[in-house]
């Protein structure tokens, strides 16, 4: 009976084992076949306008948005081609490829992602609007910019169909001992010096932009381009330094030069604390990352709180000593303490 | 930091802070010129007074080892060491411990002249 057990459990084992492995190489497949997805374009687009090609397309554009340069059509089709179709082969060999790592897969389908996207809707903007408007150099690329720049982001669907890379991270066992009537809380400046060198990268840029209009006295005509710029470093200096904050409310994450809230988790809405070793790979970058199901403060390389909530998103910050938090917050959830009334409060 | 507060103790809440203030300077958690948790989140992190953690800060800056930026918070001052908090905690012990013994103000200047010489 005992002998048949076993036999049944792993059998069992085999067939999880099996389904796993499958599973995975289904999500792999998929994101390959993704990859198909900018050359399908291109040919389907192709075989559609093939007999109203002209035989130069608009391929460069001015600031103004016109288009200021042509190329011969079959060498931006072939352009688009090889792209497209070397990204797509690519991703076959990536998917079958036994020897790739999960995270240098996901990488890979990310970056063949992009290019096949930038490969695809360079294409069919410059050959649509060529059609559209009858001559290259009346070709305005207006709002379609936005298409273009959001073909950079294809990238993500293949990187997001890949398996997930599995996440180093341990639960948090361990509690701080309170007494009665005592209570903890715990706080930290973080400062993310991928922030500092992006204010100084963005405040060069902006001088090297708008300091020969303000000499030349044509500043006003740019007030916008200005204002964003502006806020633009306003938003990443936010990110410098970074208070981070675990007590009975929660976790939270707030900007200690602006003084704006990032990000807050309450409580009740903690289910799992882990500390971690952080890869930035692993969580889309440095910076601020959000992805679905997930986001995280990346600010290096290294030790990390990873909280999971109840309705099973993560959250990642980098911390020097992220076990002292998730102890605390897991003492004072299990505890029921922050569901208590302060017996100090208004205490001298 | 962590920072831990027991209502139920004889020491003040406010004297709690400051000492753990100094702990974390001495085991190296704070570091000289870092800032302070703002005196009104930490009172509600703690769920204190505000004017609780405002006596602790402002104890510690007389005693020279935090500095108070008008409208920027508190600050670990840059030239203060573990030694220094050290030689702090000492010298507040000894004061504690000569006007337990009803000695003076020379007096201690007196023993600590004597102390140096020796």
């Amino acid at each position: 009976m005992s002998d048949k057990s076993v036999s049944d459990k792993s059998v069992s084992d085999k067939s999880v084992s099996d389904k796993s492995v499958s599973a995975e190489m289904t999500r792999r497949l998929l994101a390959a076949v993704s990859l198909w997805v900018p050359a399908l374009v291109v040919i389907v687009s192709w075989w559609a306008w093939r007999n109203r090609l002209p035989t130069e397309l608009a391929s460069h554009w001015s600031s103004l948005g016109r288009a200021d340069d042509t190329m011969a059509t079959g060498t931006v089709l072939f352009v688009a081609f090889a792209l497209t179709g070397v990204t797509a082969v690519a991703g076959v060999v990536m998917a079958l490829w036994p020897g790739l790592s999960v995270r240098d897969r996901r990488g890979g389908f990310f970056i063949m992602g992009l290019l096949g996207g930038i490969g695809a809707a360079s294409w069919v903007l410059s050959a649509g609007l060529t059609i559209q408007a009858g001559d290259p150099y009346e070709v305005v690329l207006g709002p379609w910019l936005i298409v273009l720049l959001a073909s950079t982001c294809y990238g993500l669907i293949p990187s997001l169909i890949s398996p997930k890379p599995q996440i180093e991270a341990t639960d948090i066992q361990g509690r701080i001992t309170f007494a009665p009537r005592e209570t903890g809380a715990w706080s930290q400046t973080i400062t993310g010096n991928i922030f500092v060198w992006a204010t100084i990268v963005l405040v060069a840029l902006g001088g090297v932009i708008y300091a020969p209009m303000v000499v030349d006295g044509r500043i006003r005509g740019e007030f916008f381009g200005l204002a964003t710029m502006t806020a633009a470093v306003l938003l990443v200096a936010s990110f410098i330094r970074l208070r981070v904050t675990a007590d009975w409310r929660g976790l939270r994450v707030a900007s200690a030069m602006l003084r704006i809230p990032l990000k807050r988790i309450r409580m009740k809405n903690i289910d799992l604390l882990e500390a971690g070793d952080l890869r930035p790979a692993e969580w889309g970058g440095w910076g601020y990352r959000i992805m679905p199901g997930r986001s995280a403060l990346i600010l290096r390389k290294g030790p990390g709180l990873i909280v999971t909530t109840t309705n099973q998103k993560q959250f990642a910050i980098t911390l020097d000593d992220p076990e002292t938090p998730a102890a605390l917050l897991a003492t004072l959830r299990d505890e029921g303490l922050s569901a208590l009334p302060a017996a100090q409060e208004g205490q001298p | 930091m962590l920072f831990v507060v027991n209502a139920a103790l004889t020491v003040s809440l406010a004297e709690q802070i400051a000492v753990q203030v100094r702990s974390g300077i001495v085991n190296g958690e704070l570091k000289p010129g870092e800032r302070l948790p703002p005196a009104r989140d930490l009172a509600k992190s703690l769920r204190v007074n505000m004017h609780t953690v405002l006596r602790a800060y402002a104890q510690l800056r007389d005693d020279e080892v935090i500095e108070m930026r008008q409208g920027r918070g508190a600050f670990v001052r840059p030239d203060v060491g573990p030694g220094l908090i050290r030689v702090s905690e000492l010298a507040a012990q000894l004061m504690r411990e000569a006007r337990k013994l009803g000695l003076t103000q020379r007096d201690i200047m007196r023993l600590i002249q004597r102390g140096g010489t020796t």
